[in-house]
Parts: structure tokens; sequence; C-alpha cells
């Protein structure tokens, strides 16, 4: 069974002759275990799309189905629900609870997602220690370097043992050096769980790190890398 | 909850803010609540542990018992009203009076000891025994004043002095210090101290009537009226109570302010949760992507506001009995634990109503907002 299957999804925001189009009859597959690129520019409809997919946005037509729910057909309160156990968010500029330490971040998914927390615990000390942050765990964001912030909250993605990884321009703001490290990082945990994950970026050297790349420009989607998509 | 908790430890100099605002407005409604109360009980002490049910006053004397004016032969009519268990006089003379350490305002009550209308009980020493004339049992005040049981207090205009041979407790008139002494005593002081009252023979102000159990007090005081011709007006004890001058005014007056003391705290909570849900708006919308449902952000603001208005109030609680013993003496204030435990509710509920505001805020931050540019 594929991971996630996204069938003909459209997204056109306002209406009349106001409208825009930002995603046009999207339509592919995410196979288990995949490690995907989503290669696009800003304003390329990525982020609609990536927004779809996490079930934080209705489509205005086609649907999502991850493993075998389709999650366009969920409530508002369902699609919470959903998206604490089976998807794991790393967003651009790492937003983790500025007042919670790195542990602490990892830690508070078991109320969030109402899980065991000696089990959430455990994948937490386990994943701190695989992200080499395991002498950090008890300091808080702004103690972490850009870095160290971008692996606590690839450990929060990780710590409800999701099925499905969706990252958001994970590089956005680190350095080349430190991007590439954490997209390494990245790649290296999705792939030893077994996870199936989607990277939106529009950094092509990211590429490398992934099985497969969808490119998106003007709202529609093409396998591979197309010319224009960075 | 966890998280809620969490925020309030890492951001303490923020949540002490707060607290440290609601500790001074719970403070200044401890206070003035403790005024109020101070000044409720020290009015009417006298009319509040009467142990009467209802008093009767003359109809001219709209409820107030220096206006009302009675003949003493009208205490046997009502007590042949059914409903009626006993009845005694009372008679009130407000003055000043030549004790031990000088001059003293006081109140003089005659009433018949052992009878509803004073003190059933003396709270150190003994009470009047009835008929006995020129002895009195002085309420606590006069403690403070020096005043010893067997020290004598002459009522200004009056040539014999009453000799002291009790206290009582909670039995002050109109804030005055009171002596509580027989009928027939306080009528021959008032006679001399008021000559313009001479020649009532044997009139009192009022009656103070204890109604049998399982008797209705309102038919009771119908019945008494209507015994009495017409001339009387009977009346229940919370009422005379609040017949006393000035009373239910400064209850008006206090619970106004405290009312509006509340509303203040109320909008002071609604505001900080308000400006922190807007600062922490993408966080917010972070932790819905990430499977936080509204309800969970809401409970942590609901569980951030009990803990706010419970510290505040132990730290107001605190201040206000400190504040209480730098008071002097002579200012009337009364903590009652009855208040306290209003207040405590109060605020609580006010809190929470508060930290509601931000409910419809947290449900409304979409979660979609946190991807995409930050």
């Amino acid at each position: 069974m594929p991971a996630l299957h996204v069938n003909n999804v459209s997204k056109t925001y306002g209406s009349g002759h106001t409208a825009v189009e930002a995603l046009k009859h999207a339509t592919f597959t995410l196979g288990d275990g995949e490690f995907m690129a989503m290669l696009g520019p800003s304003g390329s409809g990525k982020t609609t799309l990536l927004t779809i997919v996490g079930a934080l946005l209705e489509p205005t037509t086609g649907d999502v189905v991850i493993g075998d729910r389709d999650v366009t057909a969920l409530g508002k309160k369902e699609q919470t629900a959903f998206r604490a156990r089976t998807i794991g968010f790393v967003f651009q500029s790492f937003n983790l609870v500025p007042f919670l330490t790195a542990r602490e971040n990892l830690t508070i998914m078991a109320s969030i997602a109402k899980l065991n927390r000696s089990t959430v615990e455990k994948r937490a000390d386990l994943l701190l220690d695989e992200l080499g942050l395991a002498d950090r765990r008890a300091n808080l964001p702004e103690q972490l370097s850009g870095g160290e912030r971008q692996r606590v909250a690839i450990g929060r993605a990780l710590v409800t043992d999701p099925a499905l990884i969706l990252v958001d321009e994970p590089t956005a703001s680190l350095d080349t050096t430190l991007g590439t490290q954490v997209v390494q990082l990245l790649a290296d945990e999705i792939k030893r769980r077994g996870k199936s994950g989607i990277m939106v970026t529009h950094d092509t050297r990211m590429v490398g790190y992934t099985d497969r790349t969808l490119s998106i420009l003007d709202g529609v989607v093409t396998e591979g890398v197309a010319a224009g998509s960075h | 909850m966890k998280l809620a908790l969490a925020e309030m430890r890492r951001n303490r100099a923020r949540f002490g803010t707060i607290v440290a605002a609601l500790v001074l407005i719970i403070f200044l409604v401890l206070v003035l609540n403790a005024l109020a109360d101070g000044l409720y009980y020290g009015a009417t002490g006298a009319i509040r542990t009467s142990g009467a049910d209802l008093y009767v006053f003359s109809t001219d004397g709209r409820r107030q018992l220096p206006r009302s004016t009675l003949p003493a032969s009208d205490g046997a009519t009502i007590a042949t009203v059914p409903g009626v268990a006993s009845v005694g006089a009372v008679g009130t003379l407000q003055g000043t009076g030549q004790g031990p350490n000088g001059t003293l305002d006081l109140a003089l009550i005659g009433y018949e000891p052992g009878r509803p209308g004073g003190p059933a009980r003396a709270s150190s020493g003994r009470l009047p025994a009835p008929g006995e004339p020129f002895t009195a049992a002085a309420d606590g005040s006069f403690k403070d004043k020096g005043v010893k049981i067997g020290d004598r207090i002459t009522f200004s205009g009056s040539s014999r002095p009453i000799t002291i041979v009790g206290f009582t407790s909670d039995s002050r008139y109109e804030l005055q210090p009171t002596l509580w002494t027989t009928v027939d005593t306080w009528r021959t002081v008032r006679d001399e101290a008021r000559p313009e009252f001479r020649g009532q023979e044997g009139d009192v102000q009022a009656f103070a009537v204890k109604v049998r159990p399982g008797a209705s007090t309102a038919e009771t005081a119908k019945a008494i009226d209507g015994a009495l011709g017409g001339r009387t007006e009977t009346i229940d004890r919370a009422t005379t109570v609040l017949s006393l001058p000035g009373v239910k005014q400064q209850r008006s007056t206090f619970n106004q302010i405290v009312y509006t003391t509340f509303v203040v705290a109320g909008i002071v909570i609604a505001l900080f949760f308000a400006l922190i849900t807007l600062e922490k708006r993408t966080q917010l919308a972070i932790l819905k992507a990430i499977g936080a449902s509204s309800r969970y952000l809401a409970t942590g603001i609901l569980v951030q506001s009990v803990v706010i208005s419970a510290l505040s109030l132990v730290l107001g609680i605190l201040l206000s009995r400190l504040a209480a013993m730098a008071l002097p003496s002579s200012v009337p204030v009364t903590f009652r634990a009855a208040t306290a435990a209003t207040v405590v509710v109060a605020t609580l509920v006010t809190g929470a109503l508060g930290a509601a505001f931000s409910f419809r805020r947290v449900t409304r931050i979409d979660p979609a907002s946190a991807l995409g540019g930050a």
C-alpha cells in the first residue's frame, strides 16, 4: 500500500475574476518508505500542496489518502487528532516551544497526541542520542544553535512514530554546510525508521538526499527536476 | 496542563507581573470588605445579637429606636399574641459619659436581661439582674478604653453613676461603646439627661419579640400589629438591622466598590491573556499543526488563570492580614472567614471568565499558517 496518494487535487483561493489557482490537478503517489523532494520556487504552490497533504487545508477538489484514510473526508477535530499521531512536521524556522527544554519539546507530544508517556520518553531519549543532542537535552531552544534547534525539530516530528513526515524548507534558516548536515540526518532518520517523507525545498542541492523528486511550477506538478523549478 | 505550567515556571517575570497586579486588587478588596464588615458589625451588634426575631416600633417611629415610643404596658398585650414566645422592652440613649479615664462617647441601652432585646450572656463578669438598678454590662470596646469590672461611668446630665458588672461581645450600637442596663435605669437616666422626655411615665422605645419555634415570623408580626390596634409596625430582625441609620447605604456603597473592583480584576486578567495569546499566535499555530486541539490549548489558559488567581489570593490574604496588624485599633475592621471565602470564589470565577475571553481567539488560529514563510 502506498504511504500517500494525492488524487487530482486542485486548490483555488478566492472566487470570480480575483480567483487564484494555486494548485492544478496534482496527482502523485508516495511509496512506502520513500523520501521525496518537492522542488519549486516561491509562489509555485508547493506550500499549498504540503498544507493540503498535512490535513491542514481543504482542497477545492480532489482527495488525499494517507495509508488507508481519506483525510479530506475527516472533520476538523478528527484531522487534528490524525495529524498528532500520523504526521510528523518539520517547519521552516525550527518553531520549538521556547519555554520547553530540548527533551521536553519531544516529550510534550505525549500529552498533545495522547500517547503513552513512558513510550514517548524512551523514544525521545533514543532520538536525542541519534541526533547528537544527548548533552543538550536540558537546554532551552534559546541556548541551542540553529542546527541543534532544527535537529530537535526533527526529533519532535519523529517522536510520535508517525507514518508520514512532512518537511517545509528545512534549510531556510541555516547556512549551506549546516543545511546539508541537517538534511543528511533527516534522510538517515527517515530511512532508518522506514518512514515516508516529503521535503519541500527550492534548493536543488538537497535533491541528492532523496529517493525521488517532483517539481512544481505555477501549481502544476511534474515528475523529476523540471527546468525553471529552481 | 504540563505545557501551561512549564510556561509559567519558565516565564516567572511575566506571570509574576500579573500576579502582583492581582495581589494588589485582592488586597484592596479584602481591606474594603474588612472595613465594610467592621462598620456593619460595629453598627449592628446591638440588634443582630439581641436574640429577637421581631421588633415592634410605634408607627411614627419609622423603624428607628430613638424615634419610636410605646407604653410599657403593650408588652403584656404582645405576650398574649399567638406565636410569641417571649417579649422584652428596649430603650436607647446616645451621649457622653464620665469614665475612670475621662469623657467617652457611649450608648446606653435599657433591656430586660433574660428576655430578648439584648445580650443573653456576659463574656466575662455578669449581666445586670432583672430590675437591678444602676448596674450595666459593657461591650468589649470599653476594655480598649481601660474600663474594668467595678468601674463606674456617669452618663452626662445624670446624677448617679452606673457600675460595670461584666462585659459582652459583639453588642455595639451605632459603632459606639454600649452599656447594657435595665429598662428602669435607662428611663431614669434618660429623664435626667433629656428633660424633654420627662413625664412619659412607663414608656419604652420598642419591644423585642422571640417567636415560638415553628410559628411564622411574618404571621406573628401581623398578629402583633393587629392586637395593638395598628399603632405599631412590627418588622423582623434583619429589616431592623438594615433600618439602622446609614447601614443600608454603607453596605450598598461598599458593595458597589467591591463589584467594580472585581470587574477591573476580570478586565486585567482578560487583557493579560489576550496579550499573551496574541504574542504566541505563531507558537499556537505550530502546536495546532502538530496536533494540539483548541480544547487542549484553552484548558492550558484556564489552568494558568486558576494558578494565577490562587497564588494572588494567598499573597493578597497574607498582605491584608499584615496590614490589619498595622492599623490602629480605632479603625473598625473585621476580617471574616466567610467574606474571605466569597472573595476566593469570586476571584477564581472572575479569573476564569477573564481567561475565557481568549478561548475564541485560540480557536480561530489557523494551524495552516504554521507552514510557509514565517
